[in-house]
């Protein structure tokens, strides 16, 4: 389910912390709604708990899995 | 990632901003782009940049979301169309201007033998006529050329009424773009209605019989209590003492069929009373010999020691002529058969466990009952002997006063060899059975009360003042109610009020209560020549008090002495 509007939920993946805090603070001034994770694993574990995503914004590089 | 994401069920339908350094080669952005990504974008990334591309990815997302349910809308619709249609048992298919099939039912294709393929886009008239041009009383054409609905009958060979509705279906502007052909099997429909006009014109003819057989009734009192009268005075010696009889016989004869007029009328009601089943059946040979072909054998094999019967007797007499006539058609059927003959019996059936149950059965050897209608001969209306014969009526009428008089009716049946009916009724208890009433004449009959006759029928009166006097009473009569009522108080002497039940001033029972409120202690006995049910049952009517017309001189002389003697 798509939420409508800014109330979008975007998955944002990306190890670099600095770099992904400048992203996601953007876009929460936009008025979406973001979460959060530094890893691939760490991204299917919050999929797994349910997490419902409506946008992933990934980096390609990741530590543990190419973000491609 | 990207690729687990987009293969994941819950997530392919995600979109996916890939974000890269500045430096990374043009092929990995096609790589990301072809393994899914939706977007690709490098970094450091502009905001607003980043932020639109999101929106526009979110919009296309919802975009599709919507399709896609509404593909998914459109397709249950079409299931639950189809679904609609072909649940329908009707035989439906749709035409176009050019007689081109557009879509059937299941049931056309069920009924044909063939499938949607092999229908839609051909045109109607080849696929299913085998013609070149449309069939001439075609309704679809009709509704095609006129724009108005157009409806055909078809009878078909084997014995079934289809109907055959075509329904133009129009455009926007008016014109007529197709036909909807409905087709459906009315043969069932026809059949209920068929029946609801039989039953409509037995109630009208019941009706006519009703109010025929009762001036009868009252004309043939008149007939049968005063030529008894005249035979009477005349003595056995008289040469007129013949041609009296005569007159007798045929009022007699005359009351017989009023009676049969009332029964086939349904106009009786039912009064149970203890009887010898064998005894009735023996009186009622000589009339079943009379219903029958002469070379047919009609014998009775009654039981020994057989218990009393709690049952009408009239109504018992009803059962065994249907029964016998029934037979005699049966036997009719089967004219080859040799020996033709129809046996009534009767025995005691003791089973463990239930009560004893009398039993009456009627045998023929005519043609059977074949086995695909065995379980419809005791339906109203059903009837093998074609139109104009039988009304269908005959063994309903028995399955009706059977089981209303909670027995049961059973059948054995050889196709060709012949049928035996079981009439199973509940024995009476081992009460004596009542000595029948010997009528001693004239000494205990007589009297010399006063009695009060009330009839709006002159003459009724009249024989009644007759035969009354003749045996000692004193007489008063009157043809209105209202007048008796005044009689009454000016006579207390009056010992006895015989009233009809029904008149135009005021029916008997009335007159009754009106009567008792001024004299309490006067008897009362009520007379009538129609009886409903209904109507007595509403105006509670003893039927004991009653004296049906029409009568003879001993039940009404012996009406009266038993009103005066009864406590």
């Amino acid at each position: 389910m798509i939420a409508t509007g800014n109330q979008a939920t975007i998955l944002l993946v990306d190890d670099n912390v600095a770099g992904r805090y400048m992203v996601a603070r953007q876009l929460r001034r936009a008025g979406f709604h973001v979460e959060e994770a530094g890893t691939a694993s760490e991204t299917l574990e919050k999929l797994e708990r349910g997490l419902n995503v409506d946008l992933f914004v990934l980096d390609v590089q990741l530590p543990d899995l190419d973000g491609r | 990632m990207c690729h687990r994401l987009k293969s994941g069920t819950a997530t392919a339908e995600t979109p996916v901003i890939h974000l890269s350094a500045r430096e990374q080669t043009s092929q990995a952005q096609i790589e990301g782009l072809e393994l899914g990504a939706d977007a690709y974008l490098l970094q450091p990334v502009d905001p607003e940049v980043l932020v639109a591309t999101i929106r526009s990815l979110l919009r296309t997302a919802e975009a599709t979301r919507k399709l896609q349910e509404s593909e998914e809308r459109y397709r249950d619709l079409a299931s639950q169309f189809r679904h609609l249609l072909d649940g329908i048992p009707d035989q439906i298919c749709y035409i176009d201007r050019d007689y081109r099939i557009v879509w059937v039912n299941a049931s056309i294709e069920k009924a044909l033998g063939l499938n949607t393929d092999q229908l839609v886009g051909r045109t109607c008239f080849k696929v299913l006529a085998g013609r070149k041009s449309p069939c001439d009383d075609c309704p679809g054409r009709a509704a095609l050329e006129t724009g108005r609905e157009s409806v055909i009958y078809q009878e078909m060979t084997a014995g079934s009424t289809w109907e055959l509705r075509a329904v133009p279906t129009k455009n926007d502007i008016g014109e007529v773009v197709g036909v909807i052909e409905i087709r459906r099997d009315i043969t069932e429909h026809r059949r209920t209605e068929d029946r609801l006009r039989q039953a409509e014109k037995l109630e009208a003819v019941g009706q006519l019989a009703g109010g025929v057989a009762h001036d009868f009734n009252n004309l043939l009192s008149v007939i049968l209590s005063l030529s008894q009268l005249v035979g009477h005075k005349l003595g056995e010696d008289h040469p007129l003492s013949e041609p009296v009889r005569q007159i007798q016989k045929a009022a007699e004869r005359s009351a017989d069929i009023t009676g049969q007029l009332l029964a086939f009328a349904r106009r009786q009601v039912s009064r149970p009373r203890p009887l010898d089943l064998n005894q009735l059946i023996t009186e009622n040979l000589t009339m079943l010999r009379r219903l029958v072909r002469e070379d047919i054998d009609l014998s009775f094999d009654p039981a020994d020691n057989l218990p009393a019967l709690h049952f009408d007797p009239t109504q018992i007499s009803q059962v065994l002529i249907n029964l016998v006539v029934n037979a005699r058609d049966a036997i009719a059927e089967n004219r080859l058969r040799d020996n033709p003959a129809i046996r009534i019996a009767t025995a005691l059936k003791q089973t463990e466990g239930e009560p004893a149950m009398i039993e009456l059965t009627v045998t023929d050897n005519g043609s059977g009952i074949p086995n695909d209608i065995r379980e419809k001969i005791f339906d109203p209306f059903f009837s093998t002997k074609g139109g104009g014969h039988g009304s269908g009526l005959g063994l309903a009428t028995v399955y009706g006063i059977v089981d209303q008089g909670g027995g049961r009716v059973e059948v054995d049946s050889t196709p060709g060899q012949g049928s035996r009916f079981h009439i199973l009724l509940p024995a009476g208890t081992d009460q004596p059975l009542p000595q029948q009433d010997k009528i001693s004449v004239d000494s205990d009959l007589r009297g010399q009360e006063t009695l009060l006759v009330v009839d709006d029928e002159e003459q009724i009166l009249v024989a009644a003042r007759t035969l009354l006097e003749e045996a000692g009473y004193r007489i008063l009569t009157s043809t209105s109610p209202g007048e008796a009522l005044t009689l009454l108080e000016q006579n207390q002497g009056i010992a006895l009020l015989l009233s009809d039940v029904i008149m135009p001033e005021m029916p008997g029972p009335e007159l009754v209560r009106r009567a008792r409120e001024k004299r309490p202690d006067l008897k009362v006995a009520l007379m009538s020549g129609y009886v409903d049910p209904k109507i007595f049952d509403r105006m509670r009517i003893d039927w004991n008090q009653l004296l049906v017309k029409p009568f003879t001189g001993e039940r009404l002389l012996r009406k009266v002495r038993r009103t005066l003697d009864a406590p």
